[in-house]
């Protein structure tokens, strides 16, 4: 983990929550009461998560005591009074300077044992009192500091650290309409210049295009996010989830510097967490029955983000039981959903099954993942972000289920395609390969019209037929466009194409089937809006 | 813009323009009123959409969903050519009605207004009441409940 990286966040988020700190206290000061001691609570505990998060043992150990102090207060078993009040500006001033040492150029921790020593008197006031003078060591062992004398503030660093401010992810939305807005208007002046055919101002354009696209790639950076800021809830919850549960489990994270856009990782958490309940509900044995299969008693439970090319992978892993192919099968065959004849299923029909709504092998209903819920709330989540889902399961051994999703919601690669006078976008995610279409390519099968490419045939679609539009009269004329998901691919064909673009996605409202038949809509160069193909609701 | 935009029960022929003319949209924003072409308006069609949505514009880099205000009134389909826009506001964002002219803005005193009585207007509550203008009776909507009952959630 690059921790030079989090350090500078570390500084800038505590900076934060130091301030909020001084400013609750100051408020509790004022005679603030409950409401100040609640907010003083809520910031020394997040300073105290994000020292531990850390490995900051100076600033999580002196957050710790001060919110044991505060606890008191809060439930009254200490009156605020001056002393209290002396001994939280004591302790908040260490906190200050262990933040300092601890993100310094060369790192230290403070030695806290003394202001520690003082908020434990202040918190049991049955013990005899003993003034104290705040005075502060760097704990020996690494570089020495000289220790600065009380009521001096220790020196600052003085290599300045880089300034991070926070932004309302909603500006950053709107930064991006603006260059998507820029990006059309550039477009129309390249039309223009076409037409005009000076050279200096197509070399102008050209250089602005460059400038622009810099632009559009900054503001795509700022927007990117390590997913860990999602993950890092994830901890709790399963400890929590297999406690209720009575299993033993050993939970790991691994990838968390991996960057996602904002606006994909504020909708990825919910998915993950389904899936990471349905692993210590329905995969992880509990530990009695773990040993009687000859597994360790402790199962291990891993959380795994992976970057692969322009997307990511999000992997919940656990060795508990498998999906059991015996359960699935007659419960699959009872609802109609394969062959009486199958026996067995591969990891595609399974996921697919399995990704039906209301479709459970759990025995029996419980709190956490509830009945057959869940894995069909993942599917649909994961469809409705443009990515996919693969499951790959051992009966008895585990699961590992892997959510495949694009790096950002925002700004994705896209064929513009065109039936009739109409354009629309598909997604270059899932789009394998273009053909021209001819009619010897066309032919049935099982009663269905397929396309032929190379030796594989695929199952017809026109786009036309999904708009709306009457079929041409030629059916065997087009473009094809062979697309893919999840495994699942079709031929979709369309009139003509009018090339590939970056395109900027937006939401729009829409009523009945236009939010399936579409997961969003872009603006053309000509400013008029096109609507982006769902895939799935196509395959 | 107001919640209610009063709608003549009849339909109103658009008048012959004598010199060329620009076709506007006027709306308002913050308190200020602008006015765009109407040609800056391509509509898309949205397939899959029932016909009391007209299609999307672009609204400068916002993508606007348009109700067609004489089709969700059980009235003939706006004309696209013709109409204007109205814009209202509907969960923190825009949606269009289109209709096929915009008439005036009257402050009618709230003693005039009336129940609307018997509409044949299908869309359940849009219609909160009826007002005599200049001799003719119009109905009073509730865009909010026109949009709702057209759109629901939306996105």
């Amino acid at each position: 983990m690059d921790t030079g990286r989090y350090a500078k966040l570390f500084l800038s988020e505590s900076r934060e929550s130091l301030t909020e700190i001084n400013n609750a206290l100051l408020e509790l000061e004022r005679g603030g009461g409950d409401a100040a001691v609640a907010r003083l609570f809520r910031a020394v505990h997040t300073m105290k998560g994000m020292g531990a998060a850390m490995g900051y043992t100076s600033v999580a150990d002196l957050s710790h005591e001060l919110e044991t102090l505060l606890d008191k207060v809060r439930n009254g078993a200490i009156v605020v009074g001056r002393p209290v009040i002396d001994t939280l500006f004591a302790g908040v001033d260490s906190l200050e300077q262990a933040v300092d040492l601890a993100t310094a150029p060369t790192p230290q921790q403070l030695d806290v044992t003394k202001v520690i020593a003082r908020i434990r008197e202040t918190a049991s006031p049955e013990e005899v009192t003993q003034t104290f003078t705040s005075e502060f060591a760097i704990a020996a062992g690494e570089k020495k500091m000289p220790a600065p004398a009380s009521d001096v503030p220790a020196p600052l660093p003085t290599q300045k650290a880089p300034r991070h401010i926070r932004i309302e992810s909603k500006r950053l939305d709107t930064l991006m309409n603006v260059v998507g807005e820029l990006v059309i208007a550039r477009d129309r002046i390249a039309k223009v210049a076409e037409r005009l055919g000076d050279d200096e101002l197509a070399e102008s354009i050209l250089r602005a295009s460059q400038i622009l696209a810099n632009l559009q790639n900054e503001i795509m950076t700022s927007r990117m996010v390590p997913v860990w800021q999602v993950f890092e809830r994830f901890p709790r919850v399963v400890r929590d989830t297999a406690k209720a549960l009575g299993k033993e489990v050993d939970f790991k994270i691994e990838g968390r510097e991996i960057e996602l856009d904002r606006s994909m990782l504020d909708e990825m958490g919910e998915p993950v967490l389904h899936l990471l309940r349905n692993s210590l509900d329905h995969g992880i044995e509990a530990p009695a029955e773990r040993e009687k299969k000859g597994k360790p008693r402790v199962a291990t439970l891993i959380l795994t983000a992976e970057r692969d090319r322009a997307t990511v992978l999000i992997r919940v892993t656990d060795d508990g039981r498998g999906i059991d192919q015996t359960r699935v099968l007659p419960r699959a065959k009872k609802m109609g959903l394969v062959d009486k004849e199958t026996t067995r299923l591969t990891e595609q029909e399974l996921v697919a099954i399995i990704s039906r709504p209301g479709f459970s092998t759990a025995e029996k209903v419980t709190e956490i993942s509830g009945r057959g819920v869940g894995f069909d709330i993942v599917a649909n989540r994961v469809r409705a972000l443009g990515g996919s889902l693969e499951v790959h399961t051992d009966a008895g051994l585990g699961t590992s289920v892997s959510m495949r999703l694009p790096l950002t919601l925002a700004i994705s690669r896209a064929l513009l395609a065109k039936v009739q006078k109409e354009t629309y976008a598909i997604p270059l995610t899932h789009v394998l390969e273009t053909f021209s279409l001819s009619k010897p390519m066309l032919l049935e099968s099982k009663g269905r019209l397929v396309v032929a490419i190379r030796d594989d045939l695929f199952p017809a679609i026109w786009l036309r037929e999904r708009v709306g539009l009457p079929p041409t009269e030629s059916a065997a004329a087009g473009q094809v466009v062979l697309i893919e998901l999840a495994e699942r691919k079709a031929a979709l064909i369309v009139d003509e194409f009018v090339g590939q673009q970056e395109i900027v996605v937006k939401q729009f409202d829409g009523v009945n089937d236009s939010k399936t038949l579409f997961s969003g809509a872009t603006i053309l160069g000509d400013g008029s809006p096109a609507l982006i193909v769902d895939a799935s609701s196509l395959l | 813009m107001s919640d209610a935009v009063a709608v003549p029960p009849e339909e109103v022929l658009a008048e012959e323009p004598q010199v060329p003319t620009r076709r506007l949209l006027v709306f308002d924003v913050g308190g200020h009123g602008y006015a765009c072409d109407m040609d800056a308006f391509r509509e898309t069609r949205l397939p899959g959409a029932p016909e009391t949505i007209c299609g999307l514009i672009n609204l400068r880099g916002t993508i606007v969903t348009v109700i067609d205000g004489g089709a969700a009134l059980g009235k003939r389909p706006f004309k696209r050519a013709e109409g204007l826009i109205l814009l209202a506001e509907y969960q923190e964002r825009w949606v269009g009605i289109g209709v096929d002219d915009v008439r005036d803005i009257q402050d009618v005193p709230i003693n005039l207004f009336a129940s609307p009585g018997e509409t044949g207007i299908s869309l359940a509550g849009a219609v909160t009441g009826a007002v005599e203008i200049d001799g003719e009776r119009v109905l009073v909507l509730d865009i909010k409940t026109v949009v709702q009952q057209v759109i629901g959630q939306g996105r």
